[in-house]
């Protein structure tokens, strides 16, 4: 390990020094701010699932942020600095030590920020903290590799563009065949269109059903739409890394990508960290203001139903549903009463989980937890309380408006043995659809160009 | 077999090491993954599609690299491996668990 | 009155609240020039909030306790809270009314409620401690400062309760103590978590103006 003059090694002091850098007022606000009253314990899920170590109470784990800043950036924790808990990180063991916490024990899901009387947001300076970490090379494996290939190759799982075209090409055709139109189209790269759909590279790489449920929908409404060839994934691991560089270039060639294409509004898939990432913290990541508008396909689907565009059916979704609320929806973007509203008018038992909305416990893989295989066995025993919690509910299908929760959710039923099933609205909204009228149509359509096509 | 569970997989599932799968291997994991009745012609045919997949470029393949190449439709893939393309055709094929947003 | 106390109720007061003052307005030059995260994503949420409503009901949470889960299932604890930051204004009040206005003392129901209120925070303070120290999460977050400051405020509210009657003809040992405490508290306060309030206005105004805006703010539940 090489270390600079005062004995520290170069990348705790590096750490060090970026901290200065990156701190804003509002985090600084948070640092200075806790009193250490322990109101926050109670509200975290690793807390509530690992009773008797406090570790994982938040205002213990923001302490191992809050020794740097006072030891380095508060000249009252100077005065006496180990009264007030100032320290340093002086080795790379130290550092390694940090990552386990900010990355192993926390899913920056921020429940803890809104149960906090002072006002103290631990996921901000958290995210913070990650990001200081990720700049010397220090993270765990997963997320280096996922961050590399959105460097990389433009999406996080190096999914390539003809991998990516064919798979279109393919739901098309499944369109074309279930809808018995051979000119339905999901297009490309169409210019002028009013709407701009970015998705997961999950739907692509591994289930595309979600791509031909959501071409489905699209296709009843009419809607005038396209998906962009380039800057497709709305994803975004700058989020998760805590790199404001990776965040801006991510979302930035999204944004590139709507201008190029002169689109009207970017519609965003169902994922709550490709959310809050497109839609709220890229701009300023970006540091670009965004002319266009951007919205949830939760809310293109919900308007689609309230203006007549599409009819669904409730009862081809028999069963009892519930629905989790991912934290970035809900608890960084307010996305909370739309899905249940849309979820009420495709099921028509759905029970609410509790506490919900922006109280709700996070899946248990947030924060870009599902790639950290070395802290899978903790995830999995502190998602005890969300098991508890889904099980409470009675139902057997959960949905949720978040692929990371779809995953999350995933493992845990599993884990506890729940038999619960993990769905996404777009599924239900897709299954309920009334497309029969529309098929029969199409049939006459085609039919009566076939019997021309003859008579020619 | 069970002995070398703890430390070939990464918790109760996927295979850490590639190379220790072995058909043996294969069996135990297709159990795992709701696969009733052994595996078939058709699941051998997805399996080795995938590893040869993952030998060559270190990742698994697409979904539409598996339906086109094995020739096969995504319907009959999800009734060959019910947990769908990575929880059942990746890990049966004893790739190691994919990163991202999985 | 002897010089002394004299001294320790007037101009020793003063000294520390000018110093007191001195290093808060450092402090707060020292926070607000760290840069402020400008926020320029377009407003989310089902646009019946926004950043300045957001921050009106972030700051009045103090005082809402059903609007927050850590204190609606827990309203002893908020209480407590209550009752405890009285006991602080009624214990600070008390060091203004002797020097600058001993004649409100007269009222016996003022002296009552002072008593009232600084006697029931000493004994929530006496609680708390113990809390702090056999509690294993309490006890791993806290500081020394955390346990020295609730043990010097817990020590100030029995003087406090004890100095109130303004009474010194069984002796100045109690107000000598209570008056040199608090002198100590200004001077200690600014370095100390005591000082969490200077930071409170701005924490909470940030936070509800960042959830105002994102469609947070206030929150919307439905109850179990």
């Amino acid at each position: 390990m090489s270390t600079t003059t005062n004995g520290r090694s170069y990348k705790a002091q590096k750490v060090i020094d970026r901290m200065g850098q990156k701190l804003t007022r509002q985090m600084v606000g948070s640092l200075a701010a806790c009193v250490h009253c322990g109101q926050c314990t109670d509200s975290c899920h690793y807390v509530l699932s690992n009773p008797g170590d406090p570790t994982f109470a938040p205002a213990y784990k923001a302490d191992r942020i809050r020794k740097l800043f006072k030891k380095h950036y508060d000249w009252t924790g100077k005065v006496f600095p180990k009264w007030v808990k100032a320290g340093t990180v002086q080795t790379d063991e130290d550092l390694e030590e940090l990552k386990d916490i900010v990355f192993g024990k926390c899913t920056n899901c921020r429940r803890c920020t809104i149960n906090c009387p002072m006002g103290v947001d631990l996921a901000t300076f958290n995210r913070m903290a990650r990001g200081l970490l990720c700049h010397v090379g220090i993270m765990p494996e997963g997320v280096e590799y996922v961050a590399k290939e959105q460097w990389e190759i433009g999406n996080q799982m190096g999914v390539l563009k003809e991998d990516y075209i064919e798979t279109i090409e393919w739901q098309e055709e499944e369109l074309q065949d279930e809808m018995e139109d051979p000119n339905a189209r999901i297009p490309v790269d169409k210019v002028n269109s009013e709407i701009v759909y970015v998705i997961n590279p999950r739907e692509i790489k591994h289930d595309p059903r979600s791509v031909l449920d959501a071409a489905k929908i699209f296709y009843m409404a009419g809607a005038d739409y396209t998906m962009p060839s380039e800057g497709w994934d709305m994803t975004n691991f700058g989020l998760f890394n805590g790199d404001d560089e990776l965040g801006g270039a991510v979302a930035g060639r999204v944004y590139d990508k709507v201008e190029e294409l002169n689109g009207k509004k970017l519609v965003i898939s169902e994922c709550g960290h490709g959310y809050r990432s497109t839609r709220c913290e890229g701009p300023n990541w970006a540091k670009k203001d965004i002319a266009f508008d951007s919205e949830s396909s939760v809310i293109t689907m919900l308007k689609y139903i309230k203006e007549g565009k599409i009819k669904v059916d409730k009862t081809k979704n028999p069963g009892s549903y519930t629905f989790h609320d991912s934290c970035n929806n809900a608890r960084s973007c307010g996305l909370t009463e739309e899905p249940r509203e849309l979820l009420s008018l495709v099921v028509d038992d759905f029970r609410e989980m509790y506490p919900n909305r922006a109280e709700n416990y996070c899946c248990t893989g947030g924060g870009g937890a599902m790639s950290m295989a070395e802290y899978r066995p903790s995830r999995l025993k502190s998602a005890k309380v969300k098991a508890d919690q889904l099980s409470a509910t009675g139902t057997k299908t959960v949905v949720t408006s978040c692929h990371n929760c779809v995953d999350g959710l995933t493992d845990l039923i599993g884990h506890y043995k729940l038999g619960m099933d993990v769905t996404q609205l777009v599924n239900l909204v897709a299954n309920a659809l009334v497309v029969d009228e529309k098929i029969e149509e199409n049939r006459k359509i085609h039919s009566a160009e076939t019997s021309a096509t003859a008579a020619q | 077999m069970e002995k070398h569970k703890q430390e070939n997989f990464h918790c109760e599932d996927f295979l850490s090491d590639f190379d220790f799968w072995t058909v043996d291997v294969a069996d135990k994991l297709a159990r795992d993954s709701d696969i009733s009745g052994g595996l078939t012609e058709s699941h051998w045919k997805v399996i080795m599609y995938v590893r040869d997949h993952f030998m060559k470029y270190e990742k698994g393949p697409a979904v539409v690299k598996v339906v086109k190449d094995c020739g096969i439709s995504f319907k009959e893939l999800c009734d060959l491996f019910p947990c769908g393309l990575v929880r059942g055709a990746y890990k049966v094929a004893g790739l190691p668990r994919p990163q991202g947003c999985i | 009155m002897s010089n002394l106390l004299h001294f320790s109720s007037h101009t020793l007061q003063e000294i520390a609240l000018v110093f007191m003052a001195t290093v808060y307005f450092m402090r707060v030059r020292w926070f607000l020039k760290w840069p402020l995260a400008k926020e320029r994503q377009p407003a989310t949420g089902m646009g019946d909030t926004n950043p300045k409503k957001g921050a009106r009901y972030s700051v009045g949470k103090i005082a809402m306790p059903w609007a927050m889960e850590s204190s609606r299932n827990k309203p002893l604890m908020y209480a407590q809270f209550v009752i405890f930051h009285l006991g602080v204004v009624a214990a600070i009040g008390l060091s203004f009314i002797i020097p600058y206005g001993p004649g409100l003392l007269k009222s016996a129901g003022l002296v009552s409620l002072i008593q009232l209120l600084t006697g029931a925070a000493c004994i929530i303070g006496v609680f708390r401690i113990i809390r702090r120290i056999t509690n294993p999460y309490m006890r791993a977050i806290s500081s020394p400062d955390d346990h020295f400051s609730l043990v010097l405020l817990t020590g100030w509210f029995a003087f406090a309760f004890m100095a109130a009657p303004n009474n010194i003809s069984s002796g100045e040992g109690v107000m000598l103590a209570y008056f040199m405490l608090t002198a100590f508290f200004l001077v200690y306060v600014p370095f100390s978590k005591i000082s969490h309030y200077l930071y409170y206005p701005f924490t909470r105004t940030y936070l509800g103006r960042h959830f105002g805006r994102r469609g947070v703010y206030p929150l919307k539940r439905t109850p179990a």
